[in-house]
């Protein structure tokens, strides 16, 4: 990353523009993983104080953007081992769909097929057909085999599909 | 996946929240300081009355926690406690870490403790405000036992910073710059009262972290060039630095919080892999003497070590949990959740 490092200004302000160009897609990633705009937003604030505290050692030319990827996957990650999201989630399942017309409501069955899903499936799923990463990128940041790539988006397509009555 | 599909998932990915929670300006600054200052001495008229001492415990993380009216004298409540970052600062009584007391009332921002100067009145800790063009990366601030701020610095990111032993000076890591002009990253060092920043010379490139050790005679930093980092020493009048340990011997490209022991003989750190999502805590002689001591195995993120003030147990950030451990890495004690990435910071027991 060191020619991106040696465009990003620490002086005043210009992180402030790292986070305005990254931060809205970083939510939505965050947010498709846990659910939870709350916690999407707690994961975001993580992920920007790690890497921008360490801009001056980030050497990967992929970019400011692909370590904020990583980072918030990797987080939201750790969120789900230490089981506040499954929490989160159970608490969820005996609250009131929201209201607010077919958009709404086709959002929330979404969101809950989404959160049924094993954490690794939800994760390649949203890389693959939301951040329209490649098997090769996805495998990268989840830490795996492309083939295991495709076998999680497999089942949890299978499963959203099941769950959502689209067979 | 089909279209619709991907639809549904763009579709559900327009319910997260479109920007963060946007920091106080300095205006709002300004206005939260007075606001502060009227309770406060609202809050003090009312202990001089009931004769006791009003502490606003807040029982929730350090993430998101309900406006509190700000503790009067909190220090006196948290002696031996840990302190962690996160949207604010909160003391934990490790001993129940179900007792929590929030310091600070910030909104917006992520506070990071730094450390405590040696007599317990004052918390050294840097704020991150990303969205705001009116503030730096990361700002450098003492949080008095009255629950007054004093701001070091204005500019650049903070890089780590400590007390002197007697509390009067300030030690930093500061970086400034940008890449058409070159970077300047140094080490400074400042009154903890504010004023006029000194800088400490250093061999160059990136430099972080500097802790100023128990005698007061050395700081520890990381020094060293990009890619070649190292964790360096020099004396407190920036004479006479040398390397302790090249970091890329053992592969790591940063490291994630430094501590000295109490007694000055050791140094705890967290040695952060290339992909910067894997850390370990180490151990090594503060003269450089002895090999690396890998203290922690569990887990890929730990972080941000700090020592009790006795010297007995290491707090520390495992994954995003506040943890203690003894100094040789056994027995560990996960005490609370915690931000990953907002630091710890060891309270002296105090009289």
């Amino acid at each position: 990353m060191r020619a991106e490092v040696e465009e990003v200004r620490l002086e005043r302000g210009v992180l402030a523009e790292l986070y305005v160009r990254h931060a809205p897609e970083a939510l939505r990633l965050a947010y498709l993983l846990t659910g939870d705009a709350a916690l999407a937003e707690d994961l975001v604030q993580d992920a920007f104080v790690r890497l921008a505290g360490r801009l001056l050692h980030l050497r990967d030319p992929g970019g400011f953007h692909a370590y904020l990827r990583t980072t918030t996957v990797n987080l939201a990650r750790s969120h789900h081992r230490r089981r506040a999201v499954e929490r989160r989630y159970e608490e969820r399942q005996h609250e009131p769909l929201p209201t607010g017309g077919p958009d709404v409501a086709e959002r929330e069955r979404m969101r809950e097929a989404m959160l049924g899903l094993p954490l690794r499936q939800r994760t390649a799923v949203a890389l693959r057909y939301y951040e329209d990463l490649s098997e090769a990128q996805t495998a990268e940041i989840m830490r795996c085999r492309p083939t295991a790539v495709r076998s999680l988006v497999s089942r949890g397509v299978e499963h959203l599909r099941r769950t959502l009555g689209d067979d | 996946m089909d279209t619709r599909m991907r639809e549904r998932l763009a579709a559900l990915a327009e319910d997260a929240p479109t920007v963060l929670t946007p920091p106080p300006g300095l205006t709002t600054r300004a206005r939260r300081r007075a606001v502060f200052t009227a309770t406060a001495f609202v809050v003090a008229v009312g202990v001089i009355v009931s004769g006791g001492v009003v502490g606003a415990r807040v029982l929730t993380r350090g993430g998101r926690v309900p406006a509190a009216p700000h503790p009067v004298r909190p220090f006196d409540g948290v002696r031996g406690w840990i302190v962690v970052g996160g949207r604010q600062l909160m003391a934990v009584n490790p001993a129940n870490p179900s007792d929590q007391v929030q310091l600070t009332t910030h909104d917006g921002v992520i506070d990071s403790p730094l450390g405590w100067s040696s007599d317990g009145a004052m918390l050294l800790f840097k704020q991150w405000a990303f969205s705001n063009a009116d503030t730096a990366p990361s700002d450098l601030y003492v949080l008095h036992a009255d629950g007054s701020e004093v701001q070091l610095t204005h500019d650049g990111a903070i890089t780590g910073a400590s007390f002197s032993p007697d509390g009067s000076q300030v030690v930093y890591g500061l970086t400034t710059g940008n890449g058409s002009s070159g970077y300047a990253s140094g080490i400074y060092v400042v009154p903890s009262m504010g004023g006029t920043p000194a800088r400490l010379s250093h061999p160059g490139g990136p430099v972080g972290e500097p802790v100023w050790s128990p005698d007061g005679s050395r700081i520890a930093y990381v020094g060293g060039t990009v890619g070649d980092p190292s964790i360096d020493t020099v004396a407190a009048d920036g004479s006479h630095g040398h390397t302790l340990l090249s970091l890329a011997d053992p592969g790591f490209v940063d490291i994630a919080g430094m501590a000295w022991s109490p007694d000055g003989s050791t140094l705890v750190f967290g040695g952060m892999m290339p992909d910067i999502h894997t850390s370990q805590l180490y151990s090594m002689s503060a003269d450089g003497s002895s090999p690396l001591t890998q203290l922690t195995h569990e887990g890929s993120y730990n972080v941000w070590p700090s020592w009790s003030p006795d010297g007995t147990r290491i707090a520390y950030i495992a994954g995003q949990n506040l943890t203690t451990m003894d100094p040789d890495g056994s027995h560990r004690d996960r005490l609370t959740e915690a931000s990953p990435e907002a630091g710890s910071a060891w309270s002296p027991f105090g009289a």
